[in-house]
């Protein structure tokens, strides 16, 4: 027999695939993967502990740039906390309008995670056609907020100003727009041979296993496992509206990757029921000017975010600012999973897999 | 205009002989303007070539591509050239120097001896050699030499991983690569350049012998390194696989290298499968030039477009697929020439 | 069939190849922003009160003021008022605290700067506003200009010297002095500086005489 030797590889913490400062330490047989460690922390920012240190309305803009690509909904999660601490209710027209804010960034997610799996995959026109389509919805958070990127825009009780005229006629013409997107990503993508080829049956996760890592959000249900915040718990006024949750069978990257390519379509139909319910009226309920929590309050409060469960754990000791904060930042549960899905794989499919697990460094390292 | 080259290099024979000087050192001097005139020509194609890649996949992205210098951004790459050439050559302390410095050279000028039998137009090869096609597969794959060379000189965990998949893939996609061309020699009965543009006067061979070329494209992208197949590089992989250490105007001769050969390698597919300098109207040489670029295009294409197929599956498609598909091709044409020829072509 | 999948995938990006590009090439074709897109800070220095509003809800601490209190009519007088922008985090949540709604974003996104230095942008109070202060600190002003155009003749009739003191090394200062004859600009801020303050002045000095002296060893010596 041939003897071979083990040797560590290091893919990051700079390496093109690796969505930011992540390292991830492959054990490899040739180009076989045995192991993989996965080291956090080269994004650290100490969010939660500067979330001590300012006052909570501060925290705002810090609460975004966790999820930096779809900041809208760690803002929203964070938002939603403390309004639950403060017991405000927000007006109808603002949770509307969060709710379509907050699906628009699920979309823009989801578009980057179509672009960047094609383009970890070797396919670089992919890539461009998504990031064309995602600058819409960019365009349409610049309108809002005047932000691309990182929008603060949600304020306790609301929003800071109303939605733009020009705003419902450009979502709607995006909505217009979502079959042509689809068509295109089918054919370039998903139809694509050599991308099932490796995609399908590669990094399978079981249901059991999913559940037992504490695996959520697109990732879980990839995995056969129907769970769905905005269906099993729904926060603001999910209630409201009819979608879908889209299931895979196997958990393997190719389920991963289309579960995401139907959420964009799922996340159009809730868009679309918002504008057309969308009503009338004010935007922000009327809040104190310095927001004090009770002494003793504990408050945990989840929310479905692009990437998973997002959860925020406030404790207040009466004070201007938080005593604690805590993010439950879904990127790095689901990031633990990959050496469990990696084993015996090629060094090909541990990009592919970090690629479907679809972490964001910012949140995964806060 | 037909025969101006050719023209041209007589004259200088004659004109050298009638300077007095042996006919055999005429032609000698001739063998060397040929050869700087192919280096010109690789050269100058090269930095069209970029350029056009460039445009073509910054249309194919709805981009615009280079734009800014000169006209369409043409001498974009000449500027790249340049800052290429100023760069700072760095010789990372760990390598095997000998090696690591020699990679590059040896990749062009293996890349360089290709053209040597491509017959460029009527007449136009620069050696008519009577094992031309034979030739020109077993120079091409020393190329996987030079690559390994750089990937082992590096010292690096991923350039040897790039340097150990193109040795991989060459060698299993060479087998597919010379049966596919078999089919051609077989119906030529020989292995001349010159036979084998003259056997397609009236007939392309592209249509006698589609699934040779269908298999000889595929082969032909993996020995090329292009994209899909482009596993030594694999830049979103292997970082940048056997070139990630080097820098500067090393890096870029083995860019070099790759486009050099893929004109080459585009230049044997129209001489072999699409009549080579054989069209009407225009001149010869201009007809190769015109086919060999309408193929760089299809190569643009492709790279463009499809994801990197994965390294296993890679080998299993040569060995599975490929080769028995070649092979068949085979059988077929020997059975077809031989039903033929009992018919008393 | 298997390749059908790749022959669609061809077909897409040929027929994108044909079509017309996006591409805004940006220094000539500008982009439109909408209305409420937020680029550089700006203040209207006239209308702020001074309230500290904007500085208090700034999450990042990017604005900072002085002012001083006038005690006829008890209010308070902006002095100047700095925005470090390379903090900012682009909230606008100064913008919406500011009662006078004196801060506001304007459309200049170009906001690139080769040192942090200028990137921070100091509003100070226009010489026709002075005069409505305070008498004690008009007065304080005037005689500090005073000073410092004093200082500034004094330097430039009698450099070595003055330098050599402020040093405690006359070798040092007569270095320094070549070197600051041909660059008025420094000349003046260390006058300012002297005036203002002589232990920085100090420092400013050694540092300028240290590198004179390692630049033109030679020169310097001519001149001594
Ligand atoms: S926008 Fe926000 S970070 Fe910037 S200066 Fe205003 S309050 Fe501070
Ligand atoms: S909040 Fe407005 S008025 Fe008050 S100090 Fe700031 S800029 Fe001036």
């Amino acid at each position: 027999m041939l003897q071979t030797d083990q040797y560590n590889i290091n893919i990051g913490p700079i390496h093109p695939s690796t969505h930011g400062g992540l390292h991830v330490e492959a054990v490899m047989d040739g180009e076989t993967i045995v192991d993989a460690i996965v080291h956090v922390g080269y994004v650290h920012r100490a969010v939660e502990k500067i979330a001590e240190s300012r006052t909570y309305t501060q925290f705002i803009p810090y609460a975004s740039r966790l999820d930096y690509l779809a900041s809208h909904l760690p803002t929203m999660g964070y938002v939603q906390t403390v309004e639950k601490m403060l017991d405000i209710h927000v007006p109808e027209r603002a949770e509307y309008i969060r709710i379509i804010m907050g699906e628009f960034s699920r979309i823009a997610s989801h578009i980057l995670f179509v672009g960047s799996l094609a383009i970890d995959l070797g396919a670089t026109t992919g890539f461009t056609y998504c990031m064309r389509d995602r600058e819409k919805i960019l365009d349409l958070f610049e309108m809002t907020s005047g932000q691309r990127m990182i929008a603060s825009y949600m304020r306790f009780g609301g929003f800071a100003e109303d939605l733009p005229e020009e705003f419902i006629p450009a979502a709607r013409n995006f909505l217009k727009n979502i079959p042509q997107m689809f068509d295109e990503y089918n054919h370039l993508l998903s139809g694509n041979e050599i991308l099932q080829a490796r995609l399908k049956n590669i990094g399978v996760l079981s249901a059991e296993d999913a559940i037992n890592y504490g695996i959520t959000g697109p990732n879980l249900r990839a995995s056969g496992v129907d769970y769905d915040l905005r269906k099993a718990e729904p926060y603001g006024i999910y209630d409201r509206f009819a979608f879908d949750v889209p299931l895979g069978e196997k958990g393997d990257n190719y389920d991963r990757f289309m579960v995401r390519l139907q959420e964009i379509e799922q996340s159009g139909r809730i868009i679309t029921q918002a504008l057309d319910q969308l009503p009338e009226g004010e935007i922000r309920a009327k809040i104190p000017r310095i927001v004090k929590p009770e002494k003793g309050l504990e408050v945990y409060h989840r929310i479905e975010s692009a990437k998973g469960e997002l959860g925020y754990y406030i404790v207040s000791d009466g004070g201007e600012k938080p005593y604690r904060l805590h993010v439950r930042a879904p990127s790095f549960i689901n990031l633990m999973v990959l050496p469990l899905i990696s084993r015996g794989g090629k060094l090909q499919d541990i990009i592919a897999n970090i690629a479907t697990l679809d972490p964001v460094l910012g949140e995964a390292d806060r | 205009m037909e025969h101006f080259f050719v023209n041209t290099a007589h004259a200088l024979v004659a004109w050298l002989t009638g300077l007095g000087l042996a006919p055999g050192w005429a032609d000698l001097i001739l063998l060397v303007v040929q050869w700087i005139a192919v280096i010109i020509i690789v050269i100058l194609n090269i930095t069209v070539l970029i350029w056009l890649e460039r445009k073509v996949s910054g249309f194919i992205q709805q981009r615009l591509g280079p734009n800014r210098l000169g006209p369409f951004g043409m001498f974009q790459t000449i500027a790249d050239a340049i800052k290429l050439l100023t760069k700072e050559d760095i010789v990372p302390s760990q390598t095997d120097r000998m090696i690591f410095k020699t990679a590059p050279m040896v990749f062009i000028i293996i890349s360089v001896m290709l053209y040597v039998v491509i017959p460029m137009g009527d007449g136009m090869e620069i050696v008519d050699l009577n094992v031309g096609l034979f030739y020109f597969i077993s120079i091409g794959s020393l190329s996987t030499i030079a690559l390994l060379m750089a990937g082992w000189g590096s010292n690096n965990k991923w350039s040897l991983l790039g340097g150990m998949r193109s040795v991989a893939q060459m060698i299993s996609y060479e087998i597919p690569l010379a049966f596919s061309l078999l089919g051609v020699v077989m119906i030529t009965g020989s292995l001349r350049m010159s036979d084998i543009v003259a056997a397609q006067s009236n007939i392309w061979f592209v249509v006698l012998q589609p699934i040779a070329f269908i298999t000889y494209f595929i082969s032909a992208t993996a020995e090329l390194n292009r994209g899909p197949f482009d596993m030594p590089e694999a830049e979103q992989e292997l970082t940048s696989g056997a070139y990630t250490e080097y820098t500067g105007m090393r890096w870029a001769l083995f860019f070099l290298a790759e486009y050099t050969n893929l004109v080459a390698v585009s230049a044997l597919m129209a001489t072999v499968f699409f009549g080579g300098w054989q069209g009407p109207w225009l001149p010869s040489w201009l007809w190769i030039i015109i086919k060999t670029y309408l193929i760089l295009n299809v190569f643009f294409l492709i790279k463009w477009t499809f994801p990197r197929i994965r390294m296993d599956h890679l080998m299993s498609f040569s060995w599975k697929f490929l080769i028995p598909v070649s092979l068949a091709n085979i059988l077929l044409t020997g059975a077809g020439i031989e039903v033929l020829m009992r018919m008393g072509w | 069939m298997y390749g059908t999948g790749l022959l669609k995938g061809l077909g897409i990006t040929l027929k994108h190849t044909f079509e017309r590009e996006i591409t805004q090439q940006y220094p000539e074709q500008m982009p439109v922003l909408p209305a409420r897109f937020r680029g550089n800070l700006q203040l209207d220095f006239q209308d702020c009160i001074a309230c500290e509003m904007c500085t208090k809800v700034c999450p990042n601490g990017v604005l900072s003021l002085e002012s001083v209190r006038d005690d006829k009519t008890n209010k308070k007088k902006l002095m100047s008022y700095s925005i470090d922008f390379q903090y900012c985090m682009y909230c606008n949540f100064c913008v919406e605290n500011c009662p006078k709604h004196c801060l506001h974003f304007d459309h200049n996104f170009e906001l690139a700067a080769y040192d942090r230095e200028n990137i921070k942008k100091v509003y100070q109070r226009p010489q026709e506003l002075v005069t409505d202060l305070p008498e004690e600190i008009v007065a304080a002003e005037e005689k500090n200009q005073k000073r410092i155009s004093v200082m500034i003749g004094a330097l430039q009739k009698d450099a070595p010297k003055i330098l050599g003191k402020l040093l405690e090394d006359e070798e040092k200062g007569k270095v320094l002095a070549a070197a600051l004859a041909s660059d008025q600009d420094k000349l003046e801020k260390i006058a300012v500086m002297m005036v203002e303050d002589i232990e920085k002045a100090k420092k400013v000095a050694g540092a300028l005489a240290n590198k004179a002296a390692k630049d033109h060893p030679k020169e310097g010596n001519v001149v001594a």
